[in-house]
């Protein structure tokens, strides 16, 4: 009886609405789970380890990359010294904490240099963040 | 008397609804990442004074070019065997890390890792001369 009603009608259940559903449910699991990818300079491997503890929260850190040449960069633009410091002096009078995401390959005395740097301003928190091995 | 048209059936197309949301699946697959990115725990090098560093029992271990290692002023060929000695003068032992110029990061962030491991979770890292960024 009921398909002889929905016959007379002329509604057609619709096969898409599940595939709607379920790609809604992809976009917000996206949504909720990930987090917006930061710029990578090309060729970049990251730090890895292990026993690392989950970074914590600080107010909007400031992210600096190190390069396999031990370059720093800011937002993929490249810093000099001088911009370098001038930013460090600004972050140690602020909350902002730094991250600095360096390289595997980038020399250990360049990045020990730049944390020195960072606490030398008067920045708080400087970590140094890797990811967990593969 | 007053003729009542049927209302026109109005059929909703799904298609614009169906792109407009893989857009954003597609979006959102793009944009995000589930990288889980830690910190590695350090003491800050501003953070132990002189003097400090002078009341506390340490230690400094260098890690050089050729891969050895040097225990407050004696190599050490292996990681292993470097840990072992700070492990028997005590897990309250502040170590402070240095590196030789071509050493990596990585290398580095292993070497705090295998004290970590061992219980030796009070690591400093130090500038050495010839540090200077580029």
């Amino acid at each position: 009886m009921n398909a002889r009603r929905v016959k007379r009608s002329g509604y057609k259940p619709d096969g898409t609405l599940p595939l709607i559903n379920i790609v809604l449910l992809l976009v917000l699991a996206f949504m909720m789970a990930g987090t917006f990818v930061e710029p990578m300079p090309t060729n970049f491997s990251p730090l890895r380890s292990e026993g690392a503890e989950p970074l914590r929260e600080t107010v909007e850190p400031v992210v600096l990359t190190m390069n396999a040449q031990g370059i720093v960069s800011l937002d993929g633009r490249n810093q000099s010294v001088g911009e370098l410091d001038s930013l460090l002096s600004g972050l140690g009078r602020s909350e902002h904490g730094v991250e600095v995401r360096a390289d595997a390959r980038a020399p250990a005395v360049h990045v020990i240099t730049l944390l020195g740097s960072a606490e030398s301003a008067g920045i708080k928190d400087v970590q140094i963040v890797t990811l967990g091995r593969k | 008397m007053v003729l009542r048209h049927p209302r026109p059936k109005i059929f909703l197309s799904l298609t614009p609804l169906i792109d407009v949301v893989f857009i954003l699946l597609i979006f959102f697959m793009l944009v995000s990442q589930f990288s889980d990115w830690r910190k590695i725990e350090l003491i800050p090098q501003a953070g132990l004074s002189a003097v400090l560093l002078a009341e506390e029992k340490s230690s400094s271990l260098r890690l050089r070019n050729d891969g050895l290692f040097v225990l407050n002023g004696e190599t050490v060929g292996e990681l292993r065997t470097a840990v072992a000695h700070l492990v028997s003068w005590g897990r309250d032992e502040v170590i402070v890390l240095s590196s030789e110029d071509l050493v990596e990061i990585q290398r580095v962030v292993d070497t705090i890792e295998a004290l970590n491991t061992a219980g030796l979770t009070k690591v400093q890292l130090s500038e050495v001369q010839g540090g200077e960024m580029p």
